[in-house]
C-alpha cells in the first residue's frame, strides 16, 4: 500500500508526537543546565535530537503550507480561507512569543552578569595570594630547617646515614626524607609510613632549579585536596675532606601540609578557580541558555503555526464540505449530503442543506416523474404519427420544420431529417416538394384561421401529385424558446383516388357510350345500304351520285364511329390478366420491327442486357408497345429527319428493381395545355387521334402496378417514360 | 541594554539555526579537527601480557591554554584497540580501552597537574609543556594478555587521542560541538600486536 504522504501530514498524531518529543527533550536539555548529572551527559545528543526533531516539524508544517498553498492556487474550496486563519494564527502566537522571549533573553542577560563582580574576583585573588603567602612562609622555614639539618649530616658515612635520616625526619616532622649521591641516585632514604623502598623522586623541574641554585622549595599538589612541600638543599662537605672536592650530596626533605591549613588552601583554590572558570564560561553559558530558550522558541512557533494549520483545517472543513455539497447539487447531483456531526451553527447549516436537498431531490423525482410520462405520451404519439397513412407536419411560427412523420416522407419523395430545424422558406430550391409545398401553403400559414383545409398540386419524380392539406394552429406557450405556436399540417396523396375516380367515370362513360351507341350504328349502315341499293336504279346520273356519295360517307362515318366505339369498349373493359414471364427486350424489339420500314424515320432501340424478364399479360404488353412507339413515329412522320429512341433500362426506387422503358422522339412536343392530362382520355395533340391510346397505355401500365409519364426532351419533342416492376426470380414477386 | 538583548536575540535564534545547520554537516566538521598526531608506537610482550608504548603530538593551542589557566580543566584520552583484520569483512575488535589523562592548572602552587584517571596518580609540572610530553608519552601501558588472543591470527593495535569533550563543562560541550577548536583528535594510528 503506497504512503500518502499528504494524508500523514494532514493528521494530527505526527505533529503532536513531535511536539511531544521535543517538550520532554527540551525538558531534559533544561535540567542538564541545571547540571543535572543524569542528563548532563547527553546534553549534545539532546541538543542534537531536538533539532532533529524540529526540523522534522519544520518539514511536516512546509508540507502543510505547501498543500495549502497550491490548493489556494488551485482555487478548491475552503483553501484562501484556510491560508488567511493560518495568517492570522501563526501572527496572534507570533507576537506574544516574541515578546516573552525578548524580555527571557534580557533577563538572562542581566541574570548571568549580576553574578560576576570585580571585588569578589580581588578578594578571591587575594585570598589565593595571602594563602600563596602563608605557605610560602612555611616552605622558607621548612627550607631553614632542612639545609640546619643538612648541615648534622654533613661527613655521615654512608652506613650511618639511614639511622641518621630516621632521626632526622623524625626532627623535621618530614614525611620523607632522602639522599641522594652526584648522579641523582638514592644514598638513603626514611620515609613514613616506613618501608617504601623507592621515596618520591624529584620532579625533573625542581632537579633543575636545584642544580642552578642548589636549593629549592616548591609546593606541589597532590590528588584530592593535599598539598606537599618539597625541599632540596645540599649537603656540605667537612671543610678539608675529599668530598669537597666532589659535587654537594643532596638532601631532600618532603612535608605534608597540616591538614586543616591544606584543606583551607584548597578550598580557596577550588573556589578561585570556580570562579575562574564561571567567569571564562559566561559568555558560553549565556550562549547555553539562550540557544536552549531558543529552541522552547522556536518549538512553540512551530507547534503554533501547526496548531494553526490544524485548526485552520478544522474550522474550514465544514464549510468545505458545504461548498463541495452545493458544486455538485449545481452539477446535478441531488444525493449530496453534509455529515451531521456538530451542534453549532456549522451543524445548522448542515441540517438546513440535507433538508434543501431533500426537497430539491422530491421535486426533481416528480419532474423526472412528469417527464417520463410526457415522454411515453410523445412516443405514443410519435408511433401513431408514424403509422399514419396522412403525411404529418409541424412548422413553428417562424416556418421552422419541426416534425414530419415517415408519411410525408414518403409523399413528399424525400426525407425530411435534413430539414428539421430549418426555415422552409429559406431552402430556395424547387427540388423539394417541401419546398413547394410550403410555397403553396404559405399564405395559409400567416393566416389567423384556427383550421384550413387546401388541395395542392404537385408535380414530383412520379408526375403530378394532388394533396389534400388539412392545417390548425398549435396554441401558444408563452415562455422563450418553447416550441408552441405555428401550425400542423395533415396531408393525403389522393393523386391515385382522384385517377381512380377518373378512370371510373370514364370507363362508365365509354361503356355507356358503346352500349348507347353501338346499337343503332348497324341499323343506321344498313339503312344507308339499303336507300343506296332501292334507290340508285331510279334516280338520274346526277341524283345517283349524289346519293352514292351520301350514303358512302354515312357507311363511312358509321364504321369510324364503329371503330371509335370498339376503342371505348376496350377501355372500359375490364382487365382479365393473363399473366405470364416475358422477355422484355425481345417483346420490344419485335414490335420496333413492324414499324421499321417507316421511310425518313430513324428508329433506333437501345436495349440494356440486364432488364432480363417480366411478369406480364404479353397481349396487352404488346399493344402498350404499339400504341407508345405508333405515337412517337406519328409525331415524327411530318419531320425531314424523323427520329424515335427506344431505351430500355434497369433502376432501383426504394430497394425495389424496375425496368425502365424511355421512348424518345424529336417531334413537335405536347403543347403546353395539354401537359399533365395527355393520359386521360379524348385528350389528344393529333388531329384525328381518338384520346384513347395514351389513355390505354396508363390503364395497361397501371393494371401492371407500373408508372408512366412524359418528359420534355431538350430541344424539342418528347419522352415518354414507363417504369415496370421487374420480376425477380429468387422470389417470384413483382 | 535593549540592543544587547536584542542581539542576544538574534544570536541565540542564529544559533539555533546554525545548530541545525551544524547537525546536517557534523560528519565534515568532525573530519576537518584531526591536529593532534600519533608519532609512532609499539607493542611488546612480557612474560604473557602485551604493553604498549607510545608517542604522541598533542599540541593544546591558545583557546584551550586560555581555558585551562582560566580554571577549565582539560581531559585527554587515548583510545586503543586491539582488532583482528579479516581482509573480506569489518575488523574484529578484540579488545578497547580508553587512558585518560586530566590536565590542568593548579593556580595555588603555579603548576599544571596531570592526573590519570586510570589509576589515580598525580603528578604536577611548572611548565605546560612538560606536563604535555608527559602525557604526549604512553609507556608500558598493558594491553591484554596473551591468551585472550587466538593462536595463528594477526591481531593489531589502532590507536587515536583525543580531548574528551564529555568532561567540558556544560556550556562549553555546545561550543566544542559547534567548534571544532575545541574537539581535537588525531587519526587512527595502526601498529601491529608482536
Amino acid at each position: 500500500m503506497p504512503l500518502d504522504v499528504r494524508r500523514l501530514t494532514n493528521r494530527a498524531w505526527p505533529a503532536v508526537l513531535l511536539i511531544t518529543l521535543t517538550l520532554l527533550s527540551v525538558l531534559a536539555m533544561s535540567g542538564a543546565v541545571e547540571n543535572s548529572a543524569r542528563f548532563s551527559r547527553h546534553y549534545i545528543w539532546l541538543l542534537v535530537f531536538n533539532t532533529v526533531v524540529m526540523l522534522a516539524l519544520a518539514t511536516l508544517i512546509a508540507a502543510n503550507l505547501y498543500w495549502a498553498v497550491r490548493q489556494a492556487r488551485h482555487q478548491e474550496p475552503g483553501a484562501r480561507l484556510t491560508l488567511h486563519l493560518v495568517l492570522l494564527f501563526i501572527l496572534i502566537a507570533l507576537v506574544p512569543v516574541s515578546v516573552v522571549y525578548f524580555f527571557s533573553i534580557r533577563f538572562l542577560d542581566q541574570g548571568i552578569d549580576s553574578w560576576f563582580d570585580v571585588r569578589i574576583e580581588r578578594a578571591l585573588g587575594d585570598a589565593l595570594d595571602l594563602g600563596r603567602g602563608a605557605l610560602n612562609d612555611r616552605m622558607h622555614d621548612l627550607q631553614r630547617q632542612t639545609r640546619n639539618a643538612a648541615v648534622g649530616l654533613s661527613g655521615a658515612s654512608d652506613l650511618k646515614l639511614p639511622v641518621a635520616l630516621v632521626s632526622l625526619r623524625a626532627q623535621l616532622q618530614a614525611s620523607e626524607v632522602a639522599v641522594f649521591g652526584a648522579d641523582d641516585h638514592i644514598i638513603a632514604a626514611s620515609t613514613d609510613p616506613p618501608g617504601r623502598v623507592v621515596p618520591d623522586l624529584p620532579p625533573a623541574d625542581a632537579l633543575r632549579h636545584y642544580r642552578r641554585d642548589h636549593r629549592y622549595v616548591g609546593l606541589e599538589p597532590e590528588g584530592g585536596h593535599r598539598l606537599q612541600i618539597r625541599v632540596l638543599v645540599a649537603i656540605p662537605a667537612p671543610p678539608g675532606s675529599v668530598e669537597a672536592l666532589q659535587p654537594p650530596r643532596m638532601l631532600q626533605a618532603v612535608f605534608q601540609v597540616p591538614g586543616r591549613i591544606s584543606e583551607l588552601a584548597s578550598q580557596v583554590q577550588d573556589t578561585y578557580d570556580h570562579y575562574q572558570e564561571l567567569t571564562f564560561l559566561r559568555t558560553p553559558l549565556k550562549q547555553s541558555f539562550v540557544l536552549t530558550l531558543s529552541l522552547v522558541l522556536m518549538l512553540s512557533v512551530l507547534a503554533a503555526v501547526w496548531a494553526a494549520l490544524y485548526s485552520a483545517r478544522r474550522v474550514v472543513q465544514p464549510i468545505r464540505r458545504l461548498i463541495d455539497a452545493i458544486r455538485r447539487v449545481a452539477g446535478g447531483d441531488l444525493q449530496a449530503k453534509l455529515p451531521l456531526t456538530r451542534g453549532d451553527e456549522l451543524g445548522l447549516v448542515a441540517r438546513s442543506f440535507n433538508e434543501m436537498t431533500a426537497r430539491l431531490l422530491s421535486g426533481h423525482e416528480e419532474t423526472e416523474r412528469g417527464r417520463r410520462q410526457l415522454e411515453r405520451q410523445r412516443r405514443y404519439l410519435q408511433t401513431v404519427l408514424e403509422h399514419l397513412s396522412s403525411g404529418v407536419l409541424t412548422i413553428d411560427r417562424n416556418g421552422v420544420l419541426r416534425t414530419a412523420n415517415a408519411a410525408a416522407d414518403h409523399i413528399l419523395e424525400t426525407s425530411l431529417d435534413p430539414f428539421h430545424g430549418r426555415r422552409l422558406a429559406d431552402l430556395g430550391s424547387n427540388t423539394h416538394l417541401i419546398y413547394r409545398l410550403y410555397q403553396a401553403i404559405a399564405e395559409r400559414l400567416i393566416e389567423s384561421a384556427d383550421s384550413w383545409e387546401q388541395e395542392v398540386e404537385l408535380f414530383g419524380e412520379n408526375g403530378r401529385k394532388i394533396l389534400i392539406c388539412r392545417g390548425a394552429r398549435l396554441p401558444e406557450q408563452p415562455g422563450e424558446g418553447s416550441i408552441g405556436g405555428g401550425s400542423v399540417i395533415v396531408f393525403d396523396d389522393i393523386t391515385a383516388l382522384i385517377r381512380a375516380q377518373r378512370d371510373a367515370a370514364w370507363g362508365e362513360v365509354a361503356r355507356r357510350l358503346a352500349h348507347e351507341v353501338r346499337n343503332p350504328l348497324t341499323p343506321i349502315q344498313l339503312s344507308a345500304e339499303r336507300l343506296r341499293r332501292k334507290l340508285l336504279p331510279h334516280v338520274n346520273a346526277s341524283d345517283a351520285r349524289m346519293l352514292e356519295r351520301s350514303t358512302d360517307t354515312i357507311v363511312q362515318q358509321v364504321e369510324s364511329m364503329k371503330q371509335l366505339v370498339n376503342a371505348f369498349s376496350d377501355y372500359a373493359r375490364a382487365p382479365v390478366m393473363q399473366l405470364s414471364e416475358v422477355d422484355f427486350n425481345a417483346a420490344v424489339a419485335e414490335v420496333i420491327e413492324l414499324y421499321g420500314a417507316h421511310p425518313g424515320i430513324s428508329l433506333v432501340f437501345s436495349p440494356a442486357d440486364s432488364v432480363g424478364l417480366l411478369y406480364a399479360d404479353p397481349g396487352r404488353l404488346r399493344q402498350l408497345l404499339h400504341n407508345l412507339i405508333k405515337n412517337a413515329v406519328e409525331a415524327v412522320k411530318d419531320r425531314v429527319h424523323g427520329e424515335v429512341h427506344v431505351e430500355t433500362s434497369v433502376t432501383e426506387r426504394a430497394d425495389q428493381p424496375f425496368v425502365e422503358l424511355r421512348i424518345s422522339d424529336n417531334g413537335d412536343g405536347i403543347p403546353e395545355p395539354l401537359r399533365g392530362q395527355i393520359f386521360e382520355p379524348y385528350v389528344s395533340g393529333k388531329a384525328g387521334g381518338s384520346g384513347l391510346g395514351l389513355a390505354v397505355v396508363k390503364k395497361i401500365v397501371e393494371e401492371h402496378n407500373g408508372l408512366v409519364w412524359a418528359e420534355p426532351r431538350d430541344g424539342n419533342g418528347t419522352c415518354l417514360v414507363v417504369r415496370l416492376p421487374r420480376w425477380r426470380a429468387a422470389t417470384g414477386v413483382v | 541594554m535593549r540592543l544587547t538583548s536584542l542581539r542576544a536575540c538574534l544570536r541565540g535564534v542564529g544559533m539555533t539555526l546554525g545548530l541545525m545547520a551544524c547537525t546536517l554537516i557534523l560528519p565534515v566538521a568532525h573530519a576537518d579537527s584531526a591536529d593532534f598526531a600519533i608519532t609512532s608506537a609499539r607493542t611488546y610482550q612480557v612474560y604473557s601480557v602485551y604493553y604498549l608504548d607510545a608517542i604522541a603530538d598533542i599540541p593544546l593551542d591558545a583557546t584551550l591554554r586560555n581555558a585551562l589557566t582560566n580554571g577549565v580543566s582539560v581531559v585527554i584520552a587515548y583510545d586503543v584497540r586491539v582488532v583482528r583484520s579479516r581482509g573480506w569483512w569489518f575488523d574484529d575488535t578484540v579488545a578497547t580501552l580508553t587512558q585518560r589523562y586530566r590536565l590542568r592548572y593548579h593556580a595555588l602552587s603555579r603548576r599544571y597537574l596531570v592526573d590519570n584517571l586510570n589509576t589515580g596518580i598525580s603528578r604536577s609540572f611548572s611548565r605546560l609543556g612538560e606536563a604535555q610530553a608527559d602525557i604526549a608519552r604512553l609507556q608500558r601501558l598493558p594491553l591484554l594478555d596473551q591468551t585472550l588472543l587466538g593462536k595463528g591470527q594477526r591481531y593489531e593495535v589502532d590507536l587515536k587521542v583525543r580531548v574528551d569533550t564529555g568532561d567540558y563543562p556544560l556550556p562549553l560541550r555546545v561550543r566544542a560541538f559547534l567548534e571544532g577548536a575545541w574537539r581535537p583528535s588525531s587519526a587512527w594510528y595502526r601498529c601491529p600486536l608482536t
